[in-house]
C-alpha cells in the first residue's frame, strides 16, 4: 500500500483515509469469490467490469500493486488468456486484505458520550433528512456529526442510516432517518 | 455555488470525489444511470461527473441519453475513467462528453478540469 499517495489525494486527512480504507476492505470481501465464479462460468463481461471497478478503487486508495494486477487482468480477460493474471490479481488482493485487516473500528465509537441532547439530535436528523431527500453529499458529514452527538443512543436507527448512506442509497436512508426522527420524538415525550 | 452531480456505482470513488470537492461545490450523488437522468432533469446541475459501469446503462449510454434530452442536453459531462485507450476516449467524445479524468484522481487536475468546464459552460469541449 502506498499510504502517502492515498493520503495525498485526501489532502492528508488521516481519519477520512482510514474510514475509506475500512469501506474499501469491506467491499473486497466477495471480490475473489465473485471473480473466480465469473471466470469459471466464462462470464467475461462481468469479470471485466469487476476488474475495472477494483482497478479504479485500488488506484485511488494507493493500493498500487492491486491496481496494476487488476489492470493486467482486465486486459487479459479481453484477450482471452487470463490464468496467470488471475493468480497475480488474487495474490495482490490477499496482500491488500492482509494489510487492511488491522484497521480497527471507528475511533469515535469508543468515545461516545452516554447521553444525547435530544433537541440537537432532532435538528441534525431533520437536516440529514433534507440532504438525503436531495441526494446531497453533505449527508455524509451531517451523519458523522449526528452519530457523534447521539452517543450510545438510537444505535439501531443510526446503524441502518449509516449502512444506507455508505452505499449512497438515499431513498432507504431517508426511510431510516424518518424512523430515527420518530424514535427521538418518542424519547422526548417520555 | 455551482452544483455538480457525481454519478458513480462505487461508493469508495464517490467518497474520494466528494471529499475532494465538498465546500467548493454543491454536490449531489447518483449511483446508477437512470437515477442520474432523473436527478439531472429535476436538479439541473452545472456539471456531471460520470462513471457508471452497469449492464443496464453504462456511462456512454447515460451520456447519450442526457444529450438527447432537451432539458439536460446543455449540461456538460466529464467522464471519470480508468480506461486510457484512445478508442475509449473517442467513444466518450462521440457520446457527447466534454472531457475526461482518469483514475487514480489527481486532485489538482480534477479541480482544474472542473473549473475550466464550469467557466466555459455551453461552449465546445477542449
Amino acid at each position: 500500500m502506498d499510504i502517502a499517495d492515498g493520503l495525498n489525494r485526501l489532502s492528508g486527512n488521516e481519519s477520512l483515509y482510514r474510514d475509506i480504507l475500512r469501506e474499501f476492505r469491506l467491499s473486497l470481501d466477495e471480490t475473489a469469490a465473485d471473480m473466480e465464479r465469473y471466470l469459471a462460468r466464462n462470464e467475461r463481461e462481468e469479470a471485466s467490469r469487476l476488474a475495472h471497478a477494483i482497478k479504479g478503487q485500488a488506484g485511488n486508495v494507493g493500493a498500487k500493486e492491486l491496481f496494476a494486477a487488476a489492470a493486467a487482468l482486465e486486459q487479459d480477460i479481453a484477450a482471452g488468456h487470463h490464468y496467470a493474471s488471475l493468480q497475480n490479481f488474487l495474490a495482490a488482493l490477499r496482500t491488500v486484505q492482509g494489510s487492511l485487516a488491522s484497521i480497527g473500528t471507528k475511533e469515535h465509537e469508543a468515545n461516545k458520550p452516554d447521553s444525547a441532547d435530544l433537541s440537537q439530535l432532532t435538528a441534525l436528523a431533520q437536516k440529514l433528512a433534507r440532504e438525503a431527500e436531495h441526494s446531497s453529499f453533505d449527508a455524509v458529514t451531517t451523519f458523522e456529526e449526528l452519530n457523534k452527538t447521539a452517543g450510545v443512543s438510537f444505535k439501531k436507527e443510526l446503524t441502518d442510516i449509516g449502512n444506507h448512506l455508505k452505499i449512497f442509497d438515499f431513498e432507504k436512508a431517508g426511510q431510516s432517518i424518518a424512523r430515527l426522527i420518530h424514535a427521538i420524538k418518542k424519547e422526548t415525550a417520555r | 455555488m455551482n452544483k455538480i452531480l457525481i454519478v458513480d456505482d462505487s461508493p469508495t470513488n464517490i467518497r474520494f470525489l466528494g471529499e475532494m470537492l465538498k465546500g467548493s461545490y454543491d454536490l449531489i450523488v447518483a449511483t446508477a444511470g437512470k437515477e442520474a437522468l432523473s436527478l439531472a432533469e429535476t436538479d439541473r446541475p452545472d456539471l456531471i461527473l460520470l462513471d457508471v459501469e452497469m449492464p443496464e446503462m453504462d456511462k456512454f449510454e447515460t451520456c447519450r441519453s442526457l444529450k438527447g434530452n432537451p432539458a439536460t442536453a446543455n449540461i456538460p459531462v466529464i467522464f471519470i475513467t480508468a480506461h486510457e485507450g484512445e478508442a475509449k476516449i473517442k467513444a466518450a467524445r462521440s457520446a457527447g462528453c466534454y472531457d475526461y479524468i482518469t483514475k487514480p484522481f489527481d486532485a489538482d487536475r480534477l479541480r482544474r478540469t472542473i473549473e475550466r468546464c464550469v467557466n466555459t459552460r455551453g461552449q465546445e469541449g477542449p
